[in-house]
């Protein structure tokens, strides 16, 4: 016992840090699997008319056929156990649209949305942090009166129809933007391995498919982006005029450190540090936002699986989703503690 | 002092802006001169603008000020044209120590890091030399470990050990002057003199000229800057900045200070910044009044503000 208290220990702060978190995130998983399944027992509406057609349905035989298959039929406790003891083997059920194993619908569909995610992220925070810099710089002038405009704009357009007007003037209108999807029609995907198709373009050196791919990914992840533009901006300019004001910065300006030094490592990095958070809070807001702009531009993701699966009241499928979506939540949540400890030394994880 | 004082600061004023839209003077009439390797006291009461008389030798006023005067440097003017002038020497041959030594180093920026940077920006030298400049500089201010202090943080060091980084990064570029304002004030009493004893220490083995900023005549007492200093004092309010005629001029004997100054005249509807009004008093060694308020300062103080 007091072996292993000392061996864990011996563990650097990350490791242990790592480990305790998965095992928390574990148990956060374990209570979404239950509240998921209690909502799928409370919601109205019943699994066998969504999925059957009304013939179907009206046949005593293969309603009860069905219900067999989907296990239906069980006490709804029995049910939660079956479904646990499935889920520990890796198998989240097979979902009543598809009939095919949700695990394979989520390999499929999710990397769709991490790719498109993830570029609007970046995409986010790179223009959120410099729009916020120069509004911050140029406080109260014309930059930053200009910039207010921008993420006011960003944060009070709705998704929704930004995708829409968006798509209709690239896409009808100048015809700059390619169509809907994420390849041109007919387009081969490139080689599987991530199924986040510009990476495993660059991957494997298709070029070409690479060019296609990243030129689909640009509209939706834009619009996608904007929110988050407006608040990471917002945001970004109050901590810098907070961190400008600090004796710290002075002080590297009495050191005689040429601005742009003072800017970028003396007042940018306390500011990054509290932006890191905002950020990942505004992954788990984009996770839902692409529910909208996914269908707007028929990207094959996991929000238009979701939405499909909660029309049909796809049991398994919802549940497979809700779990996949919390584990990515708190893995974001994971890597925000962790750069944030990177970022300030005073922050011991743990 | 022979020749040209290395810095001389002359009929400084330094004027803000108000919240409502007006401008507050700040500092006025100062008149400060440094020779080389020569240690000079300014003493005021607190706000009585004796941060912002220094910050505006660095070109580092907040935005908005106004200034009017001169800020000499070995021959350079250090105000006006946009500030470029103190930016030439600021942090290399013009350095200073903040006051409270809890905020003035970065909370996120190793000791290493921030005693190297503007080694390598103004001395053209790499990281390695660099590293090797603060060390000994760490070691001459007497922290313990200097090597491994560099690689550690801030908040890992006690408030006068934080002191003593923030005097090591301020002399490592090799200064000439390096500005203390209040290096103290935010300490223990119990390190207050040996950072002071340092500061002395640093000067006179560096060559070095030093202005003591303090709210304290003890300290100033303390380091020898008996000779000279200079008194700056709070004592007017926004209306009557410009009218009233000069408090003091206690060239050779404070005690001719008029009583009622002590006072500032009350103005109700004045915000309760009162505003400062500075007077210079280059004092001469012979001068009764200072010897006597040297002696004992803290008497000296009560009886007069
Ligand atoms: N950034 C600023 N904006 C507006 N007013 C300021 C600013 N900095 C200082 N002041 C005002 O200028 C006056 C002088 O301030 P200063 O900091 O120079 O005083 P000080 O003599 O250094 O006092 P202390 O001994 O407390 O440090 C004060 O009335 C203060 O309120
Ligand atoms: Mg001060």
């Amino acid at each position: 016992m007091s072996f292993l208290r000392s061996a864990w220990y011996a563990l650097p702060n990350l490791v242990r840090f790592v480990i305790r978190r998965l095992f928390v995130g574990l148990l956060l998983c374990l209570g979404i699997t239950l509240v998921s399944f209690a909502l799928t027992q409370v919601v109205p509406g019943d699994p066998v008319s969504a999925n059957l057609g009304d013939r179907a349905a009206s046949d005593p035989e293969i309603v009860a056929a069905f219900r067999a298959r989907y296990g239906l039929d069980k006490p709804v406790p029995q049910q939660y156990l079956l479904y646990l003891e499935r889920l520990v083997h890796g198998d989240l059920g097979e979902s009543q649209q598809t009939k095919r194993p949700v695990t394979t619908d989520l390999a499929q569909y999710l990397p769709a949305t991490i790719e498109l995610a993830t570029a609007a992220m970046i995409l986010a925070l790179v223009l959120g942090i410099t729009l916020g810099v120069v509004a911050a710089i140029g406080r109260d002038r014309w930059p930053d009166q200009v910039i207010r405009v921008i993420s006011l704009a960003g944060v009070s357009i709705p998704t929704f129809w930004l995708a829409l007007v968006t798509f209709y003037i690239f896409f009808f209108k100048l015809g700059i933007a390619p169509g809907v999807g994420r390849l041109n029609p007919g387009g081969k995907a490139p080689p599987s391995i991530t199924n986040m198709f510009t990476i495993d373009a660059l991957l494997s050196g298709q070029w070409t498919t690479l060019g296609i791919a990243a030129s689909h990914l640009v509209l939706p992840a834009t619009v996608l982006a904007i929110y988050t533009v407006g608040s990471i901006t917002r945001f970004t300019r109050a901590a810098m005029l907070e961190s400008l004001s600090q004796d710290y910065v002075r002080a590297a300006r009495a050191k005689g450190l040429p601005e742009r030094t003072v800017i970028l490592r003396h007042a940018l990095r306390p500011a990054l540090a509290a932006i890191v958070t905002v950020a990942g809070m505004a992954f788990g807001r984009m996770l839902s936002g692409t529910v909208l702009v996914e269908s707007v531009f028929s990207w094959p993701g996991i929000g238009q699986y979701a939405y499909k699966s909660a029309l049909a009241l796809d049991l398994r499928a919802i549940m497979g989703v809700s779990l996949v979506v919390a584990a990515i939540y708190i893995l974001v949540n994971m890597a925000v503690d962790i750069i944030y400890a990177l970022i300030d030394p005073r922050i011991r994880l743990g | 002092m022979a020749g040209a004082p290395l810095l001389s600061i002359e009929n400084l004023s330094i004027s803000l802006p108000t919240a409502d839209g007006g401008r507050a003077l700040a500092v006025r009439g100062v008149d400060i001169a440094i020779g080389e390797g020569e240690i000079v006291g300014l003493a005021g009461e607190s706000g009585s603008g004796k941060t912002l008389s220094a910050l505006a030798a660095l070109g580092l006023l907040p935005s908005g000020a106004t200034t009017g005067g001169r800020v000499v440097f070995d021959g350079r003017e250090l105000m006006g044209e946009g500030g470029r002038g103190a930016a030439a020497v600021r942090g290399r041959d013009l350095a200073m120590v903040f006051q409270d030594p809890m905020t003035a180093l970065h909370p996120m920026l190793s000791v290493g890091r921030q005693m190297t940077e503007h080694l390598v920006q103004h001395r053209r030298i790499g990281r390695a030399e660099a590293d090797r400049i603060a060390i000994a500089m760490l070691d001459r201010v007497r922290i313990p470990n200097p090597k491994e202090a560099m690689a550690r943080f801030p908040h890992q060091f006690s408030g006068g050990m934080r002191q003593r980084i923030a005097i090591a990064s301020a002399l490592a570029a090799g200064p000439r002057l390096l500005i203390a304002d209040e290096p103290t004030t935010a300490l223990d009493v119990t390190v207050q003199a040996g950072i002071l004893r340092l500061i002395e220490n640093l000067r006179r083995e560096l060559k070095l000229s030093v202005l003591l900023i303090t709210h304290d005549l003890g300290v100033m007492s303390a380091l020898g800057c008996r000779g000279r200093a200079t008194l700056t004092r709070a004592g007017c309010s926004t209306r009557c900045r410009m009218a009233a005629p000069p408090i003091t001029r206690c060239r050779h004997c404070p005690a001719r200070r008029p009583r009622s100054a002590a006072s500032p005249p009350a103005a109700p509807s004045i915000r309760a910044a009162a505003l400062p009004r500075i007077s210079a008093a280059p004092t001469f060694p012979n001068c009764l009044p200072w010897a006597r308020a040297m002696r004992s300062p803290a008497r000296w103080i009560r009886s007069r503000w």
